[in-house]
C-alpha cells in the first residue's frame, strides 16, 4: 500500500483551523466529559475526584467545559445572544473561574487549548459590550485605584512600611519583587510580602519594590476578559521596570506569575519566589537550621501550575510543581501528604477568573471543598505559594470551623532559617 | 418550544415543587448544553429539550414521572451524556424534560467477598475502580472510557476491553428501576427484599430480558436508578502507579502480573483462528484484533504525533498486510502463570504465522495498553483525528466475523473517499473466551465537511437495508431503529411495542427510541 | 372440537394419545405437584407442526404443556389446567455443531446423553449441573439455569439464543438468531425482548423448538484435589480463595450423603460410604491446558498449595473413605448419571430437593436453617445431602439440599412434604432466591414478589394473550 494520500485531509490548513479557529475547536468536542473529571488514573477516592468547581456545584452540564463548548458555538452560529434578560449564558461563561482543570483533563484526548478558547471568547464578549454587571466594581477599581482589591492606590505599600528596601520609583535595582494586590492589601498576608523581601535581602540579592506605585499585574483583567486594561498593566509594569534597570521579577503571587511568565513579552526574567528558593537550596545557598514538625499538605494554585504551561500537543502540562514540594521536603521536621488532587490535575481554590467578585458563593464553596479535602489528608496545614489561595482557604477555614492551618511556604521557608 | 407558556409553567412549576428551585432548568442556555454529541449526524440533533431535572433519589425519580403521565410530557435520561442521541429532545415533540443523574452518584455497597457494588447513576466507572482496587476487584471499562456512568454502560451495550473473560451485557444483579407509570421495578434478588441486592435472575422469567438486548431500552421502559453490577478480581494494584504529568504521563503496571503482546497475522481467518485456540486455552486478560488506527490514535498523543506515525513504513505495511491481535495477559494466581500463559501464547503466534512487532513499538503498546484497557480515559482520542463513522457493529460468533467484516469492508470501501483510506481492516474484540465477537470498522472523513456529515446517514440507511434484504443486523442500528428492522425480523417491533404500550401508554418515557410508536399506531 | 382429531390431524394419528395409563403418566412427576391428567399427549416433530399447535390451541383457549424430559422433577410439566401436553421426545436431533465457535444447536428433545456422547467423540463438552439424568432434555436444564460445575467461567448458563413459537403462533428468536444471513445465530442479545427473559419462563412464554448452547472443550488432562472438612463453615475460605485467583475448573462442595449417593451402587455401600467419608468435602478440579498440559496444573497446583498454607486447609490427592476416586470422579462427572435409577432416589425411591442462589459466606446459616427444620420434623439429619455449587467464581452459590424418602409410605410423605414447605418459607425469609419458583413455590415467592409478578403478567400477556402455554406455572 502506498503511503496515505492525502487527498482528501488533513489539508495544509487543517491545524491551522484546528488549533486556532474557535468553531474548529468547539465542534471538536466529543461530548466524552473529560472535562468534569480529574486524570483518569489519579482517582482514589469517589469524594475527590472532580477536577471542575463550576460544573460540581451547578451540576448543569452547561457549567462544564463541554457545554460552554456548545453554549458559545450557539452564540457564533447566531442561535444565541448574550442577553440575561433571555438566557443565562454570560453567567454560565462567567461561573468559570479559568482554574484550566479542564483543560489539562481535556488535553488526554484532544490537542486543544480550551481554557484559551474560553479567554478568547470573554475578550470578544467584553469588546462587543456584552459585559457582566457583577464585574463592574472590581473594572471601577482596577480603573480608578490600579488595583483588584477595591483598596485605594494610595496605601498599596503600607505592606512594606519599615522594610528598608529599595524604592524603584527613585533607585534602580537588577531585580524587583512584585509583590501583587492581594499581598500589598491583605493585613492577613503582608508578613509573605516581608518575608520574601527579607529573605532576597539576606541572600545578596539586589532587589527593590515599587511600593505604592505598584500597580496591578493585569491577570484578573485578562482572565475576565478586559484585554485593554491588561494591556495597560503590561506596558506600565514593562516600562516601570525597564527605566528602573531591572532584569529579574521574582513574585510571590501565582497570578502574577502567570501575567510576567506567560502573557508578557519575554523582555526578563521571570521567577515565582518558590522556584528562586528551590534553586538556591539545590546550590547550598540556603541551608535550614531549624526543624518544624509539622504535617502538611500543599495546594497548587492554578497559575503557578498548569495556567503557566506552554501548549505544545502531546507534550506534557508543566508548571512549577515540583519546585515548592522539594523546597517543602528539605525542610527538617516537615512531612509532605498529598491530596488526591494535585499538579496538573489539582482542584482550584475558587479565586481565580473573576469568580470571586461575581459569584462569592461559588468561590467560597469551592475553597470549602478543597479545605474538606485538605483535611482528609491528616494534614496540620495546607501551604501554597498563591496569596489568593491562601485568603480563600482563610475564608473557608473560619467559615467551616476546619481543624487546619493555612500557610504560604514562605512562612515556613522562614520559620526553618 | 412554547417556552413561557401557561402548560410550560405548570410543569415547570410542580418541578420546583418536587425538587426544589436549584435543580429544575429551562433556561435556554443550559438547554444548549444537552442537545449533541461527537458520532452522531447534525441532523438528527436538532431538538431541544425544555426542562433539565436533577433528582436527587429514586423518589425525585418516580415524581416527575407521575407528573410526566399526568401533564403528558416526554421524560428521557442520560448516564455521562456521551451518546446524547439516545435521549436527546425529539424536535416534533414538546415540553420534553431531561434528568441528568449527577445528584445520584453514591457508591451504596461494596460486598468484596461476593464481588459486587450497589451504585447510582452517576457513579463513574473510574470512582467505582478506585475503590473497587482497593480491594483486588475491578470493573471493566467501555470505550466510552472512565468518566462514563457505569451503571448506562451496564444497560447498554456494556462491552469492555476486557470482555474476552467477563463477558457482554451479564454484569446487571440486582436493578432497581422506575417505570414510566413512576412506580419502582426490582428485578433479581431484590425483588424478594429491598435490601438483597446479590442476584440478577428472575424469579422466573428474567426481566433483565426487557432492559436490555444489544442496548438497554434508553429510557423507554423508564429510568434504571440503582443497580447491583459484578465485579471481577483484579490482581494489579490498589492504585494505579503513575510517574509524570498528562499527556506524557505513564502508568506502568507491574510486569509480573500483567504483559501485553500485539502480534500480526498474515490474514483475518489467520488472526480468527488465532483467537478460537487462545480461548481454547483459556488465557489473558484481554484479546482485541485492532485495526492499525486503534493502535496509532491511541497510543500517540497528539494530532501530529498521530500523522506521522499512521504514515511510517511499519504502518503504512500494516494497512494494506498485516492483522494485529492485542492480547493481555494477566497474572491472576501468580506470576508462574503469567510466565504460563506467555509460553502458550508464543506457541499460538508461531502455529498461525504471527511476527511481534518491533522492541519499540512493541514497548509502545504494551505501556499503554497494560493501562488503558483497564483504566482507559481517551480513546475519544480517535475522535479528534475527523469525522468518525461506525459501520459494521454486529454482534456474533466469533467466525461470524468472517461473513460480517468482508459484508463491511466492501460498504466501507464504497464509501473511500470521502472516508480516509484504512486499508482492509477490521477490528473486533471477542468475549466468553471467543465465543461471541464484536465487530465494527471505524472510518474516518473530514470534519465540518457538507461530504462526510453526508457519508453518516447514507452508511446507516446502506446498512439498513442491506441487511434487511438479506437477513443480517446491524447489532447497534437494530436498538436505534427497531421499528425499521421489526416488520422483516418476526415483528419484533410489535412484541417490545406492546409492552412499551402496556407499561407506557401515554408514550412519555424517551419516546421514537428503540421502537417509534406512531409507526405502530393501530398495531398494540 | 374433538382435541385428539384436531390434534391428529396435525401431528398424526400415531402421534397422539389419550390413552389412560399415557395420560395416568403424564399427569404427575417426583414432585408434590398436584396431579392433573391431560387430554391428550402430542409428540410432535418439528416447528411447523408445534406452531399448528399452538394456532390450534390459541383458537380454542386450549392449554399446552410442554414436556422435553422423560423424567421431571419439579412440577414444570404437569398440565395443571389440562388441556394437551406438548412432549418434544421425537425432536431429538443435534442440528449444528460448531468447534470453532465453540457452540452447538439442539433440539428440546435431545438428551444428556445424546449430547455426551456425540459432542465427546469431537473432544467437547456441554457444561453440566451434577449428573443430571442422562435422559433429561439438555436444552431444558440450560434454560431452566442449572448450575454448572465449572466455577471458573464468569457465567454460569450455557444457554446463547432460541427458535421459539409464541402463544399466538408466531415465531420468535432471540438474539442473533433472528438474523438468518449470519453464520453464528449464537449471541445472547440483540433486540429485545432478549434471551434472558425466557430462561426460567418454564414454557410459558414460547416452546423454544431450538436452542444453541456453549460447548467447552475436554480438558486433556485433570488434576483433583480434595478439602475435607468437619463442617460446612469450613468450606467458605477455600472456596473464596481458590475461586478469587481463578484456580481449578469443576469446584463445588459435597456432604457426605450426596457424595455417597453418586457412588454407591448399593444400599450397604451407601450406609457404609457414609460413614467413611468426611462429613464435607470441597472438589477442585485443576484442569489443564491443550498446548501445554502439565504445565498449567503445575502452575495451579503451587498457587492453590501456597493459598492452603496461607490460610491454614488442608488439601489432598486422595479421600479417605473412597480410594481411587480422585483417578475416575471427573470423568464420572463429565457424563450425565449412568445408573438406571437417578442417584437421588436410588436408595429410597424419591426425593424432594430443596434448590437456591445465595452468597458463599452464608451456606453455614443456611445449612444449619436446614438441618433444624429437618429435625423439627423428625427427617433424620444425617440423611440430608447437601450439594453447595459456586457460581461464577464464588461471587454466589447454589444450595441444593436433597432430602430422600419412601414414597410409598404415607407418613413419610406427609412429613417430608410439610418439612419442604417450612424450610422453603425459611428460605426466603432469609433471604435466599428461588430462581426457578417451582411448583408451591411460585406462590411463596410472588406472595412476596407481588410487583415482579405484575410486570410479569404484562409481558406473559404479549407473548400468550390467551394464556395457553403452561397456564398455572410460576405468576400465571
Amino acid at each position: 500500500m502506498e503511503k496515505t494520500e492525502r487527498k482528501y485531509f488533513p489539508r495544509a490548513d487543517f491545524l491551522h483551523k484546528y488549533y486556532y479557529d474557535i468553531e474548529s475547536i468547539l465542534k471538536n468536542c466529543s461530548r466524552c466529559s473529560n472535562c468534569k473529571w480529574i486524570d483518569q488514573w489519579e482517582i482514589k477516592e469517589p469524594r475527590f475526584s472532580k477536577v471542575c468547581p463550576s460544573v460540581a456545584y451547578s451540576y448543569f452540564d452547561a457549567y462544564s467545559s463541554q457545554g460552554r463548548h456548545d453554549i458559545i458555538l450557539a452564540w457564533l452560529e447566531g442561535r444565541m445572544s448574550p442577553d440575561m434578560s433571555e438566557n443565562k449564558m454570560l453567567e454560565v461563561l462567567y461561573t468559570c473561574d479559568t482554574c484550566g482543570g479542564c483543560d489539562a483533563s481535556c488535553k488526554r484526548s484532544r490537542d486543544t487549548e480550551v481554557i484559551r478558547m474560553f479567554l478568547d471568547v470573554r475578550a470578544k464578549l467584553v469588546e462587543a459590550g456584552d459585559v457582566l454587571p457583577e464585574h463592574m466594581p472590581l473594572l471601577e477599581s482596577l480603573r480608578n485605584e490600579d488595583n483588584t482589591m477595591f483598596a485605594l492606590k494610595k496605601d498599596r505599600g503600607n505592606w512594606a512600611s519599615g522594610l528598608k528596601v529599595k524604592d524603584l520609583t527613585e533607585e534602580k535595582a537588577a531585580v524587583v519583587f512584585h509583590a501583587g494586590c492581594h499581598i500589598s492589601f491583605n493585613e492577613e498576608l503582608w508578613d509573605v510580602g516581608q518575608k520574601a523581601v527579607k529573605l532576597l535581602q539576606k541572600l545578596g540579592v539586589d532587589v527593590g519594590i515599587f511600593g505604592k506605585n505598584e500597580t496591578c499585574c493585569g491577570t484578573k483583567a485578562w482572565d475576565m476578559g478586559y484585554r485593554g486594561e491588561y494591556k495597560k498593566y503590561q506596558e506600565n509594569n514593562a516600562d516601570a521596570w525597564s527605566n528602573a534597570g531591572v532584569k529579574t521579577v521574582i513574585t510571590a503571587c501565582s497570578d502574577c506569575y502567570y501575567a510576567f511568565k506567560r502573557l508578557y513579552p519575554e523582555q526578563f526574567e521571570v521567577y515565582h519566589i518558590v522556584e528562586y528558593i528551590d534553586k538556591l537550596i539545590k546550590e547550598g545557598k540556603i541551608q535550614f537550621t531549624k526543624t518544624i514538625p509539622m504535617t502538611v499538605t500543599y495546594h497548587d494554585p492554578c497559575h503557578l501550575g498548569r495556567r503557566s504551561n506552554v501548549y505544545e500537543p502531546g507534550k506534557a502540562i508543566m508548571g512549577v510543581y515540583d519546585p515548592p514540594r522539594d523546597i517543602l521536603k528539605s525542610i527538617p521536621g516537615i512531612k509532605l501528604i498529598e491530596m488526591y488532587r494535585i499538579k496538573e490535575y489539582a482542584w482550584c481554590c475558587g479565586a481565580g477568573g473573576g469568580l470571586r467578585e461575581a459569584y462569592p458563593e461559588r468561590s467560597a464553596w469551592t475553597a470549602g471543598e478543597r479545605i474538606t479535602e485538605a483535611v482528609s489528608t491528616g494534614a496540620e496545614a495546607i501551604v501554597s505559594a498563591c496569596p489568593w489561595c491562601e485568603n480563600n482557604f482563610n475564608e473557608a477555614v473560619r467559615a467551616n470551623g476546619a481543624p487546619i492551618k493555612v500557610l504560604d511556604i514562605l512562612q515556613l521557608v522562614d520559620q526553618a532559617l | 418550544m412554547p417556552r413561557g407558556d401557561k402548560k410550560h409553567q405548570l410543569i415547570f412549576d410542580e418541578l420546583v415543587n418536587i425538587l426544589g428551585e436549584r435543580y429544575v432548568e429551562d433556561d435556554p442556555a443550559v438547554i444548549e448544553a444537552y442537545y449533541r454529541d461527537a458520532i452522531s449526524p447534525a441532523g438528527l440533533c436538532e431538538g431541544r429539550h425544555e426542562f433539565i431535572v436533577l433528582p436527587g433519589c429514586t423518589e425525585d425519580v418516580q415524581a416527575i414521572f407521575r407528573l410526566a403521565n399526568r401533564y403528558e410530557f416526554p421524560v428521557s435520561v442520560t448516564g455521562t451524556g456521551l451518546f446524547q442521541l439516545s435521549c436527546n429532545a425529539h424536535k416534533e415533540y414538546q415540553y420534553w424534560c431531561f434528568i441528568d443523574p449527577k445528584r445520584m452518584d453514591k457508591i451504596e455497597k461494596l460486598d468484596d467477598d461476593n464481588m459486587y457494588a450497589v451504585i447510582g447513576p452517576y457513579v463513574t466507572i473510574g470512582q467505582l475502580q478506585s475503590v473497587a482496587m482497593k480491594k483486588g476487584l475491578f470493573h471493566g471499562v467501555p470505550g466510552a472510557s472512565c468518566q462514563a456512568s457505569a451503571l448506562a454502560g451496564n444497560v447498554f451495550q456494556n462491552i469492555h476491553w476486557t470482555s474476552w473473560r467477563t463477558g457482554v451485557g451479564r454484569n446487571l444483579l440486582g436493578v432497581e428501576w422506575v417505570l414510566p407509570s413512576g412506580e419502582v421495578f426490582r428485578t433479581g434478588s431484590l425483588a424478594m427484599d429491598n435490601n438483597n441486592w446479590f442476584w440478577g435472575e428472575g424469579p422466573g422469567p428474567d426481566a433483565r430480558g426487557i432492559l436490555r438486548g444489544h442496548t438497554g431500552h434508553l429510557g423507554s421502559l423508564g429510568v434504571v436508578t440503582k443497580i447491583a453490577v459484578k465485579l471481577h478480581t483484579w490482581p494489579g494494584p490498589a492504585v494505579i502507579p503513575t510517574k509524570g504529568v498528562q499527556p506524557e504521563k505513564k502508568a506502568l503496571l507491574p510486569q509480573e502480573t500483567f504483559r501485553t503482546f500485539a502480534p500480526t497475522f498474515p490474514s483475518i481467518e489467520a488472526s480468527v483462528d488465532f483467537i478460537a485456540e487462545m480461548g481454547k486455552e483459556e488465557i489473558a486478560g484481554y484479546v482485541m484484533k485492532f485495526g492499525p488506527w486503534d493502535f496509532v490514535c491511541w497510543f500517540t498523543s497528539s494530532f501530529e504525533e498521530f500523522w506521522n506515525e499512521w504514515d511510517n513504513e511499519y504502518w503504512t505495511n500494516q494497512k494494506a498486510n498485516g492483522h494485529m491481535v492485542a492480547v493481555g495477559l494477566w497474572g491472576v494466581a501468580s506470576e508462574e502463570q503469567l510466565k504460563y500463559e506467555e509460553k502458550v501464547l508464543m506457541h499460538l503466534i508461531k502455529k498461525y504465522g504471527g511476527v511481534l512487532p518491533p522492541a519499540d513499538i512493541a514497548k509502545r503498546i504494551e505501556d499503554h495498553f497494560n493501562v488503558s484497557t483497564v483504566r482507559d480515559t481517551h480513546r475519544h482520542r480517535f475522535t479528534r483525528l475527523g469525522k468518525v463513522h461506525l459501520s459494521g457493529n454486529n454482534t456474533d460468533s466469533l467466525y461470524d466475523v468472517i461473513r460480517s467484516g468482508a459484508e463491511d469492508r466492501i460498504l466501507k470501501d464504497e464509501f473511500t473517499p470521502p472516508l480516509h483510506p484504512m486499508g482492509p481492516q477490521l477490528k473486533f474484540w471477542s468475549y466468553d473466551f471467543g465465543r461471541t465477537t464484536w465487530t465494527e470498522i471505524d472510518s474516518i472523513a473530514e470534519r465540518y465537511t457538507e461530504e462526510s456529515d453526508r457519508v453518516g446517514g447514507e452508511m446507516m440507511q446502506r446498512e439498513v437495508g442491506h441487511g434487511i434484504q438479506h437477513g443480517s443486523v446491524n447489532s447497534l442500528y437494530t436498538c436505534l431503529v427497531t421499528h425499521v428492522y421489526g416488520p422483516h425480523f418476526c415483528n419484533v417491533h410489535q412484541l417490545f411495542g406492546k409492552i412499551k404500550h402496556t407499561l407506557d401508554p401515554k408514550n412519555i418515557a424517551n419516546p421514537t427510541r428503540i421502537v417509534d410508536m406512531r409507526a405502530l399506531e393501530g398495531q398494540v | 372440537m374433538n382435541i385428539k382429531n384436531d390434534v391428529a390431524s396435525i401431528v398424526g394419528s400415531k402421534y397422539v394419545s389419550d390413552d389412560p395409563e399415557v395420560l395416568a403418566k403424564y399427569s404427575k412427576d417426583h414432585s408434590f405437584v398436584t396431579p392433573r391428567k391431560p387430554s391428550v399427549v402430542a409428540y410432535p416433530e418439528n416447528k411447523e407442526e408445534i406452531q399448528q399447535l399452538v394456532q390450534f390451541a390459541y383458537e380454542h383457549s386450549i392449554p399446552l404443556t410442554p414436556r422435553s424430559s422423560s423424567i421431571s422433577f419439579y412440577g414444570a410439566g404437569i398440565p395443571s389446567q389440562g388441556g394437551v401436553v406438548v412432549d418434544f421426545i421425537r425432536m431429538n436431533k443435534i442440528l449444528e455443531f460448531h468447534a470453532g465457535d465453540r457452540k452447538v444447536r439442539i433440539e428440546p428433545g435431545v438428551t444428556w446423553q445424546q449430547v455426551e456422547t456425540e459432542l465427546e467423540k469431537k473432544g467437547m463438552m456441554v457444561s453440566s449441573s451434577l449428573l443430571p439424568p442422562k435422559n433429561k432434555s439438555a436444552l431444558t436444564s440450560a434454560m431452566q439455569r442449572e448450575p454448572i460445575l465449572s466455577a471458573k467461567y464468569e457465567y454460569s448458563d450455557t444457554f446463547q439464543t432460541a427458535e421459539m413459537v409464541l402463544g399466538n403462533g408466531q415465531v420468535y428468536y432471540t438474539g442473533t438468531a433472528i438474523a438468518p444471513a449470519n453464520v453464528g445465530r449464537s449471541h445472547p442479545e440483540l433486540f429485545i425482548p432478549s434471551n434472558k427473559l425466557f430462561m426460567g419462563a418454564q414454557g410459558t412464554l414460547g416452546f423454544v423448538t431450538w436452542a444453541t448452547l456453549k460447548a467447552e472443550w475436554i480438558p486433556p488432562k485433570d488434576k483433583v484435589y480434595f478439602i475435607a472438612s468437619d463442617s460446612v463453615d469450613q468450606i467458605v475460605d477455600p472456596i473464596y480463595k481458590t475461586q478469587r485467583v481463578y484456580l481449578g475448573n469443576e469446584c463445588f462442595a459435597l456432604n457426605n450423603v450426596t457424595l455417597a449417593s453418586i457412588l454407591a451402587g448399593s444400599a450397604e455401600e451407601f450406609s457404609r460410604l457414609k460413614e467413611v467419608l468426611p462429613p464435607w468435602v470441597v472438589i477442585l478440579n485443576l484442569a489443564s491446558g491443550h498446548a501445554f498440559p502439565e504445565d498449567k496444573i503445575a502452575y495451579e497446583e503451587e498457587a492453590l498449595m501456597k493459598i492452603a498454607q496461607e490460610r491454614h486447609f488442608k488439601v489432598s490427592e486422595t479421600i479417605a473413605g473412597a480410594p481411587g476416586l480422585e483417578r475416575n470422579l471427573i470423568s464420572l462427572l463429565r457424563k450425565p448419571y449412568q445408573g438406571d435409577e437417578y442417584w437421588k432416589f436410588q436408595f429410597k425411591g424419591s426425593a424432594q430437593q430443596i434448590f437456591f442462589i445465595t452468597t458463599l459466606d452464608k451456606a453455614g446459616e443456611f445449612t444449619k436453617a436446614m438441618e433444624t427444620v429437618a429435625a423439627k420434623h423428625g427427617y433424620p439429619v444425617k440423611d440430608i445431602g447437601m450439594y453447595i455449587q459456586p457460581i461464577e467464581r464464588a461471587r454466589a452459590v447454589s444450595c441444593e439440599y436433597n432430602f430422600a424418602f419412601n414414597p410409598n409410605d404415607p407418613k413419610e410423605v406427609a412429613r417430608v412434604r410439610a418439612m419442604f414447605l417450612e424450610a422453603s418459607q425459611l428460605v426466603i425469609a432469609m433471604g435466599g432466591l428461588f430462581t426457578n419458583p417451582y411448583g408451591p413455590w411460585a406462590d411463596l415467592v410472588y406472595s412476596k414478589a407481588g410487583h415482579y409478578a405484575s410486570i410479569m403478567k404484562v409481558v406473559k400477556n404479549v407473548f400468550d394473550p390467551k394464556n395457553i402455554m403452561n397456564p398455572g406455572k410460576l405468576c400465571f
